[in-house]
């Protein structure tokens, strides 16, 4: 088997013989990257500290498991993934890749808005919590891709290694998700106006 | 896509996340701001997912609870404990 990340593999292997600075490397990198993304997907600091602690711990306790195919960060984000969505399938939210373009029936035959009465948003903090609540009803992928694409930053190789999915396809992921918020904000700021 | 970018909506729409991901090439991207001066609603249109993006993007504003490094430290108590069954080395 090819072993792609060799360093990840050493580190690994110091933790499962219990190398205490191995630990807390792999405990300090990845905690506070781990703790944000997990708060913004659950929105409850409480149930994003809990999903990150289990993650570290299943990451230190299974390091001998580790076989160097992925980054050890994108194994470990994996597990908090799993953590992630059964948190909140719990909830009752379902994991449901949003497949369908939001868009889709925005056009004519000529390509052309069918309604065009697009309004300005202010950019204000009011607006940017209608987003972010807007962010909240996304099926589970979209809001992934969403949240690693913005942690990861704009080449988005990393963010699609962690989400399974080709840099292509998380491009399409992005931009329905995207497109899926607007939506979402601009009914509800549309109908708040007078 | 080419030419379409510029003369319809619909392409416009397709390329809107790479256009502002900075993913198009000069070309594409030419044809995106010439599309922008002739069509307002779509102008609207990027400046609203412009605001989605940034707020997608507010990475550095996560605050962390403030017993954030005794929540790191439980973590390795808690893989001490598991290894040894000694949560405190030494104690």
């Amino acid at each position: 088997m090819e072993v792609a990340h060799a360093d990840d593999v050493e580190l690994a292997h110091r933790i499962a013989a219990g190398d205490e600075a191995a630990a807390e490397e792999v405990v300090r990198s990845l905690g506070r990257e781990m703790f944000g993304f997990a708060r913004r997907m659950l929105s409850d600091s409480g149930a994003a500290e809990d999903a990150m602690q289990e993650t570290l711990l299943a990451i230190l306790k299974g390091a001998s498991k580790f076989d160097g195919r992925v980054p050890l960060r994108a194994w470990g984000f994996g597990i908090l993934r799993h953590k992630i969505t059964d948190t909140l399938r719990k909830r009752g939210r379902e994991a449901v890749i949003g497949d369908v373009d939001p868009e889709r029936d925005a056009f004519n035959a000529k390509g052309a808005w069918k309604h065009m009465n697009f309004a300005p948003w202010r950019e204000d903090e009011e607006t940017l919590q209608v987003v972010r609540d807007c962010m909240e009803t996304l099926p589970l992928r979209q809001r992934e891709a969403l949240e690693l694409f913005a942690v990861e930053g704009k080449d988005g190789v990393e963010a699609a290694a962690l989400l399974g999915v080709t840099p292509v396809n998380l491009r399409q992921i992005l931009h329905r998700g995207r497109s899926a918020v607007r939506k979402c904000a601009d009914a509800k700021l549309g109908s708040d106006e007078d | 896509m080419d030419d379409r970018i510029r003369a319809r909506c619909d392409c416009f729409y397709q390329v809107l996340s790479d256009y502002i991901d900075g993913e198009l090439s000069e070309e594409e991207a030419g044809l995106v701001r010439e599309h922008l001066l002739l069509c307002p609603p779509c102008l609207v249109y990027l400046e609203q997912f412009r605001i989605v993006h940034q707020a997608c993007g507010k990475v550095e504003s996560d605050d962390l609870p403030a017993d954030f490094d005794v929540v790191m430290q439980g973590v390795m108590t808690a893989w001490r404990k598991d290894r040894c069954g000694d949560p405190e080395p030494g104690s």
